[in-house]
């Protein structure tokens, strides 16, 4: 019953692209054989070869590195040999990597967690601030942004020096927790883990703020409106409401934030140098002691690259879902 | 096993490199004969820039200042002087050693040459040696870590030592105005102290947990060691007997009398010294460039207001003391070997170490007969006490990989989970043993 209908469209279709082939097809091919168009390319060298020259080759030679035995005699000597995986087979069974792989999860865990839900907590707060005061919470939030993590974690060392410390001096006159001022925090697993949190999180949670600020700003206020006169509480609007259009934001800062916690190197090293007793030694550490100071760089290479695949399988989800959403758009 | 030689190409380009600088540089080595002796005479540095990295709080900038202004009379090139920090020191001289840039002149600790020198980032300087020691004999405790498989790496520099430094008004109103001589008198004298000075954050003697060159004196005294070497292994020795007898009493003497707070802490951070100058403390142990840091810190304390003495050992004699000091290294890829040598021969000069490195900065000068000339001149009382601890010294293991205990921090954690009781001495001792036979014994 259907079978003419199809066969007379598939004719008519045959019929058209027999009629016109120079016009389904002359306009793009001559076109792109004579000049193709090289600009983006163009475009894009400078930057391309920044990222080649800073990016591309230097993970290339890593790999290349993590198989091999180059030491602290190679740096001089330039001599060294090509052991295949002996030096992931070292790492493997190391118990020191499984122990820098535990504390590294939920370290990382604790600084997401806490840095997406207080910068979502502020993110609301400044939809819901005058625009004085709004300008005020934005430039105490870049200050605390731009100063480099080096200085900041000397200031941390200094708040909570044993004996000196501000921060000893402030708790101990809460009368709350007993006299800390004797309270050395670096070399206290729990506080050193507790000082270096606070640390991260003050200067996390600024970028993560404005940008789901700004991501906030962008919901349509009818929507708001609309479920306040349905008689929705403020907290339901946000959770049911907000957060819907906060969604591909909050995965995006949710990424960068635990490969940026995952990696979390300076504030460690100067505040607590991994200690006490490696009780704060991620693997960031591990690495930096096993490359650096150890100076067995073939091994530091392989734990870098064992830290950059297990990155990307603990993202990968999330990648997954920010390409998805990506499409749906 | 598959073998990569760039070695051959570097150390062509090495040779190259240095016959072409010895070729333009004056008296040079008479013609590339292969003479076992080489001069180095007055090469011409005229608009050359010498690079020389001194560590901070070894010699003073005046003793710099003096050095490099007679090298620059006689060469005619300047010097770039960088002063370094001691954290994470290993680290950056290994890779400012493995760029083809690197300073020419390290200051480098003796403890820290043979990893250096073993992994080839030195020049050696063998050859040059006799009119290096200008006639002098280099102190052992400078020369031989200095020293690996029979060729000269370093130019001993200066020696220093610790010794007690502390302040005599504070002790006299404590009704202590003996130095003591014994570990008994000393513990009666700061129990006197203590009770004199009851505030929380005073200490007798302020001895940071982490400090480990104190912490070795009491293992040392007891008659323990780090690690000894038989038949090319390294044991490690923390936990024998006699180290554990040593680890007990300086955690009994440092949670005696020092603050709480100091337990889990450096030396460094805050500094000894400015506890010392704020006069939070009353005695302290360290190197004689401290008096002149206090005397900064705090100028309302004279010389008649501070003393030195040995710190007594529970053996009856003084405490070993560990031997420090500096030697200059050449760093294997310098462009500027000749002026480096120049100016290292300068540095080790009996005239530089006569009157600056000993007689303005209080160091013991690098060879016996300075030590001789310095005797002979009427020591100031504040130098005795170092001059008298030093007669009893020990070192680290001469091990190619002891930086790395030194870099990785571990010592400075093992002394401190004993000091603020997180492990038992035994305990601690177990751990940290493992960890050095692992490293000393490793490449």
């Amino acid at each position: 019953m259907s079978s003419p209908i199809p066969a007379t469209s598939v004719a008519g279709e045959g019929v058209a692209a027999a009629d016109t082939p120079g016009q389904l097809h002359a306009p793009r091919s001559p076109q792109g054989r004579k000049k193709k168009d090289f600009t983006p390319l163009w475009l894009l060298t400078p930057a391309g070869l920044v990222i080649l020259a800073v990016t591309i080759v230097p993970i290339i030679l890593l790999i290349f590195i993590s198989f091999t035995d180059y030491n602290r005699r190679s740096l001089f000597t330039g001599e060294f040999a090509v052991v295949g995986l002996g030096q992931y087979a070292s790492i493997f069974t190391d118990v020191a990597f499984w122990w820098s792989l535990v504390r590294t999860v939920f370290f990382a865990t604790a600084l997401v967690a806490g840095s997406i839900a207080i910068g979502m907590a502020v993110a609301d707060l400044l939809t819901r601030l005058a625009p004085a005061m709004r300008y005020v919470v934005t430039v105490v939030l870049i200050f605390a942004w731009a100063v480099p993590n080096v200085a900041s974690s000397l200031v941390w060392d200094w708040l909570f020096q044993p004996g000196f410390g501000v921060a000893n001096w402030l708790l101990t006159q809460t009368h709350l927790f007993g006299d800390l001022t004797q309270v050395n925090w670096a070399q206290d697993p729990v506080l050193a883990y507790l000082a270096i949190w606070l640390l991260i999180v003050w200067q996390a949670v600024p970028f993560i703020a404005l940008t789901l600020y700004a991501s906030q700003t962008q919901v349509p206020s009818e929507y708001f409106e609309a479920a306040r006169l349905d008689g929705a509480s403020e907290w339901g609007i946000y959770w049911k409401v907000a957060i819907h259009f906060l969604k591909p934001t909050l995965l995006l800062v949710t990424i960068l934030s635990v490969i940026w916690d995952f990696n979390v190197f300076n504030q460690i090293w100067l505040v607590s140098q991994g200690g006490p007793n490696d009780a704060t030694a991620t693997l960031g550490i591990w690495t930096y002691k096993t490359a650096f100071v150890g100076f067995h760089i073939g091994e530091g290479a392989a734990i870098a690259v064992v830290t950059t695949v297990l990155l990307m399988i603990f993202t990968a989800y999330y990648i997954r879902n920010l390409v998805r959403a990506g499409e749906d758009l | 096993m598959h073998k990569t030689r760039y070695y051959l190409v570097i150390g062509a380009i090495g040779i190259t490199a240095a016959l072409a600088l010895s070729a333009c540089g004056g008296s040079g080595t008479g013609g590339g004969s292969k003479s076992t002796d080489q001069t180095i005479g007055t090469p011409d540095g005229t608009g050359k820039t010498l690079t020389v990295w001194a560590m901070d709080s070894d010699l003073s900038p005046d003793t710099l200042d003096a050095i490099n202004t007679e090298f620059t009379k006689q060469s005619g090139a300047k010097v770039k002087l960088e002063v370094q920090p001691w954290a994470d020191i290993t680290t950056k001289v290994t890779t400012a050693l493995a760029t083809s840039t690197p300073p020419d002149v390290l200051d480098l600790g003796n403890t820290q040459i043979p990893g250096y020198a073993f992994n080839g980032g030195l020049l050696d300087l063998t050859s040059y040696k006799k009119e290096l020691q200008q006639g002098n004999t280099w102190l052992a405790g400078l020369e031989l870590p200095a020293t690996f498989e029979g060729q000269l790496y370093g130019v001993p520099s200066f020696a220093g030592n610790r010794a007690v430094i502390y302040n005599k008004t504070v002790w006299a109103a404590a009704g202590v105005t003996e130095a003591p001589t014994t570990y008994e008198a000393l513990i009666a004298d700061l129990d006197k102290i203590k009770a004199a000075n009851p505030a929380k954050d005073f200490s007798a003697f302020y001895l940071p947990g982490m400090y480990w060159y104190a912490g070795m004196q009491w293992v040392w005294d007891a008659g323990g060691d780090i690690a000894t070497l038989s038949n090319d292994k390294w044991t490690a020795g923390l936990g024998s007997s006699a180290a554990q007898q040593g680890l007990n009493d300086f955690k009994t003497f440092q949670n005696t009398y020092s603050s709480v707070a100091s337990r889990t802490l450096d030396m460094d951070s805050p500094e000894q010294d400015k506890m010392f100058a704020s006069g939070k403390t009353a005695a302290i142990l360290s190197i004689s460039s401290s008096i002149d840091s206090i005397q900064k810190d705090n100028p309302k304390l004279t010389t008649a207001d501070l003393g030195t003495f040995p710190f007594p050992g529970k053996s009856g004699k003084s405490q070993p003391v560990m031997l420090g000091g500096s030697d200059w290294g050449i760093a294997a890829k310098s462009q500027n070997t000749e002026l480096a040598l120049l100016w290292v021969k300068i540095a080790a000069s009996p005239d530089i170490q006569n009157t600056y490195v000993f007689a303005k900065d209080g160091w013991t000068p690098n060879s016996v007969e300075g030590i001789k000339a310095a005797q002979k001149t009427d020591l100031p009382p504040l130098t005795a006490g170092f001059f008298a601890a030093a007669l009893n010294s020990k070192s680290t293991p001469a091990a190619a990989n002891w930086a790395v205990i030194e870099g990785d921090l571990s010592i400075n954690q093992f002394f401190s989970s004993i000091a603020s009781g997180a492990k038992s001495p035994a305990d601690a001792a177990e751990g940290f043993d493992s960890h050095i036979d692992s490293v000393l014994n490793g490449n």
